[in-house]
């Protein structure tokens, strides 16, 4: 019985001390703002006074402004995107803010990848940037355990202990701040390489060359229902919204289509608004979303998300003033590719392989 | 079941409570089943080999046992009525039939081990002949995956039928028991490779769970996963780096990086000892220990007496010995003795066992001419060594060297080190030819590094992680000088405080995760678990 309760007072001591010790690790990490997505404090400054948000992926991260949509709108908007956003991830974000802000207006940006992530698997990186931006304990760890599997977790340690030196790291070399100076608002711009130097293919060479898996894993679809639950719930307008890609990216893909039009059923089903920004025309000043201005494939630079925001921000300041905005819009992407003359009678749809 | 996985730090403790928690009498009945479902995690199909194994070395076993007593029977019967002559051809009569016995099972066993590893490398050595004469080589379409451990299990279980046969140890009566020695599950990957003596003294015996084994056994398992995990894996990207790239290096760096190898293969194999060793310690059951800081040994012959300690007396009691006390062998000896002198007389049985030992040892260690040539030149250095002492002796009294000095064994250390490291990586940079390529470039390449990054591969990357991996080198290094005069966890215990050391035990596995986890695909699984 001694040697019993001594190894058990052993175990219980070890594990204690192990906890205090991650603790200690993990709250460097969580304390510090030298991460982009540590934006705990500005949220809270702002609580109470917001009532717009955006929730998605990177997609809308580097593009939409608030400061700019607020201009035109006369609205308080933050953007809680975060790149390789989950669905859980956007649920849980936009939850923490509708229910202490007097939220009007919600956009969620669904990209054609936003039900693609196969979860505890695809959604790891996404879900690891959502923890430090709950503002609790009990939270980040309710949220840990329910995004990630026994396999992630120690996966999950790693990456935060992986952050934490970093912040060790940047603590010694002098690169420390507590001061937020990467974010607007939430808007982070795609700065820092040369722009329009990335995308070389040209959309006619790729048109129909691929198509995507378009598995939609059900833990995504339920967060999707969540989030169109939520904001009825608490009275707010949700839109949802496909952030444009570029050029060579909308042209690949043989059946971009049916994930529109599954967005579309889905918006259509619960009553919401689904706009795809994607199928938007060239009609305005900004001679549509050239190649030139995306830093790659799928995310805008920072001259691109100025344009855009602004141009985003009218067409939903007549769309809510209740005009017809469907002139802006293809009716569809074989209409919008022929239009643009990206159509290669080459490829074949069959010839396509998967993404 | 993978001995760094979720799954089996789940196993551990599950088998712990449910081996106290069983009578004392029964507690191998659930290391039987552990190691039956460690083993067959991950494809039942595996266990086949693990029975035919066992089965064969049971039936052989208790065949020969049986043949055994029926001569002593006969004789004992026959002792009146039989001469010298008589009692000589019964001796041989059942001689012949225990030899057949053993030779069909070591055919059977070694069949099956020669068929998994070595098929590929016999057919291309023939396709190889084939087509220097013009002709049209075989297509070796064959896809043949080697059962994990069986190099181990193989050897442990007929070293336990020679045993039987040599009358050493009696046959077991229970196959159960046999199917747990052959498939046990902390050593059938890599051994160590137990002699049934030893082991069985081990399993079958009744165990006791004291605080003293739980702490001593969990904090070498702890060290354990830090040397594998930590050092092991994070070290394999460097020396992948330099194999890949090793033109791109000067000599010295080239001979960095193969130290480097020498400390991750030394982290790696230990620590899985360590690991296996250290649970075994908790559930009150001894392994054999495979390593005695090998890297402290003054010559080669002194490093094999160090490294792999189990495979070192497998080699030794079943081929050595039979091959040095052979009768063909000794009349060599003594051939040599009468023509060429004392020395040589005496050195050459030894010499021509060593040959055949050390060809054996590579061939084991893997199906290449590498493998081969690595071998060879442990022999040769060790069979030179052999045949210059006396000539070394001599030179020791003209130069007036001490012996006993530091400085010396210093000296003598490091020169076995980097001689075992250059020996070490011949073979393990994918092919003979880069192998010496490598060399040709550490002995050749003499352009001094203009800068960090050049002078230790890819350790620029993450000076972060570099630093780590030294100051663990540092510690397995300390922990080696220390175990020569106690074990190290016992200094551990006896310096620092109770508290202090679960600190450190704690800080040990977030470094562990935080340096190791990243590797853990990429790196693979222990090296020794491909031998």
């Amino acid at each position: 019985m001694q040697t019993f309760k001594k190894t058990l007072r052993t175990i219980i001591l070890f594990v204690l001390i192990f906890t205090l010790l991650t603790i200690f690790l993990f709250e460097i990490f969580f304390r510090s703002e030298v991460h982009v997505y540590q934006d705990i404090r500005e949220r809270a400054e702002l609580a109470g006074t917001l009532d717009t948000l955006i929730t998605g992926a990177s997609y809308s991260k580097r593009a939409l402004i608030p400061d700019e949509m607020d201009k035109i709108l006369g609205t308080s908007t933050y953007n809680l995107s975060a790149s390789e956003m989950t669905m859980q991830g956007r649920y849980q974000l936009l939850y923490e803010e509708i229910t202490r802000n007097p939220v009007k207006t919600v956009y969620l940006e669904m990209s054609m990848h936003s039900l693609r992530l196969k979860p505890y698997i695809d959604t790891r990186e996404g879900d690891l940037y959502v923890i430090p931006r709950l503002d609790t304990p009990k939270k980040r760890l309710q949220y840990a355990f329910s995004a990630f599997d026994p396999l992630g977790y120690g996966w999950l340690y790693r990456q935060i202990l992986i952050r934490a030196e970093n912040d060790i790291e940047a603590y010694f070399t002098g690169e420390y701040t507590t001061v937020n100076k990467f974010q607007q608002r939430g808007y982070i711009p795609f700065v820092g390489k040369e722009e329009y130097t990335k995308i070389k293919k040209k959309p006619k060479e790729k048109y129909h060359t691929k198509y995507l898996i378009a598995d939609r894993y059900e833990k995504n679809l339920e967060y999707l229902y969540k989030i169109i639950d939520l904001c009825n719930e608490y009275g707010a307008r949700l839109v949802i919204v496909s952030i444009p890609v570029s050029e060579y990216a909308i042209a690949k893909y043989t059946n971009i289509q049916d994930i529109h039009d599954f967005y579309q059923d889905i918006a259509d089903e619960n009553g919401v608004t689904y706009l795809d920004f994607n199928l938007w025309k060239d009609k305005t000043s900004f001679k549509y979303m050239k190649d030139k201005y995306y830093q790659n494939a799928t995310h805008m630079g920072n001259k691109a998300a100025v344009v855009f925001t602004e141009q985003f921000s009218l067409i939903m300041k007549e769309y809510f003033d209740g005009r017809d905005i469907s002139d802006y819009f293809y009716t569809d992407y074989d209409t919008l590719c022929r239009d643009r003359g990206y159509v290669n009678a080459a490829n074949k749809d069959s010839d396509a392989v998967p993404e | 079941m993978d001995l760094l996985s979720f799954d089996f730090l789940l196993f551990l403790p599950v088998l712990t409570i449910l081996y106290f928690a069983v009578p004392k009498k029964c507690q191998w009945w659930v290391l039987l089943a552990g190691s039956l479902y460690f083993y067959g995690y991950t494809g039942w199909n595996n266990l086949i080999y693990i029975f035919i194994t066992a089965g064969s070395s049971y039936l052989a076993a208790r065949g020969i046992e049986a043949l055994q007593l029926q001569h002593k029977k006969e004789l004992a019967e026959k002792k009146a009525s039989l001469d010298r002559a008589g009692r000589t051809a019964l001796k041989e009569k059942y001689q012949r039939r225990t030899r057949l016995v053993l030779t069909l099972t070591l055919l059977l066993n070694f069949g099956l081990l020669s068929y998994f590893k070595y098929l590929h490398f016999v057919i291309a050595q023939i396709n190889r002949i084939i087509a220097a004469f013009g002709s049209t080589p075989f297509e070796d379409t064959l896809k043949i995956i080697a059962p994990l451990g069986i190099s181990f299990f193989t050897f442990q279980t007929m070293g336990y039928v020679v045993d039987v046969y040599w009358k050493k140890v009696p046959a077991e009566k229970n196959f159960f028991r046999m199917l747990l020695f052959t498939s046990f599950f902390p050593q059938v990957t890599q051994g160590p490779i137990s002699v049934w003596s030893d082991l069985s003294a081990e399993l079958f015996k009744e165990h006791e769970f004291t605080y003293r084994n739980f702490s001593w056994g969990a904090m070498r398992m702890i060290w354990g996963f830090f040397k594998k995990v930590a050092l092991a894996n994070a070290l394999s990207a460097y020396f992948k780096h330099l194999s890949g790239h090793y033109l791109d290096y000067t000599g010295i760096s080239a001979l960095l990086g193969a130290f480097l190898y020498s400390v991750q293969i030394y982290a790696d194999f230990s620590g899985y000892m360590d690991i296996v060793c250290g649970f075994c310690e908790i559930l009150d059951i001894r392994l054999t220990e495979n390593f005695m800081r090998p890297y402290f040994s003054k010559s080669v012959a002194e490093y094999w007496r160090r490294w792999h300690i189990s495979l070192g007396n497998w080699f030794k009691t079943y081929l050595y010995y039979p091959i040095a006390t052979a009768k063909w062998n000794q009349n060599i000896g003594r051939f040599a003795k009468k023509h060429f002198g004392k020395t040589v007389g005496s050195t050459v049985p030894a010499s021509i066992s060593l040959v055949v030992v050390w060809f054996t040892t590579g061939l084991w260690h893997g199906a290449s001419w590498g493998y081969i040539v690595w071998g060879g030149l442990n022999g040769m250095f060790i069979i030179f060594s052999l045949w210059m002492e006396p000539v070394y002796d001599g030179w020791k009294q003209k130069l007036k060297i001490n012996e006993a000095s530091t400085l010396w064994r210093a000296f003598q250390i490091i020169r076995t080190f980097t001689l075992l490291t250059l020996i070490k990586i011949l073979p393990e940079l994918g092919g003979l030819r880069k192998g010496l390529g490598l060399w040709r470039q550490i002995f050749t390449n003499h352009v001094i590094p203009t800068s960090f990054d050049m002078l230790i591969p890819r350790a620029s990357r993450d000076y972060v992680e570099f630093t780590v991996l030294c100051i663990g080198t540092l510690l397995l290094l300390i922990a080696d000088l220390i175990g020569r005069k106690k074990p190290a966890r016992q200094w551990f215990c006896e310096h620092i405080p109770y508290l202090l050391r679960i600190v450190l035990l704690a800080a040990l596995i977030i470094i562990t995760v935080w340096i190791g986890s990243p590797y853990l695909k990429s790196a693979g699984g222990f090296m020794y678990a491909d031998f």
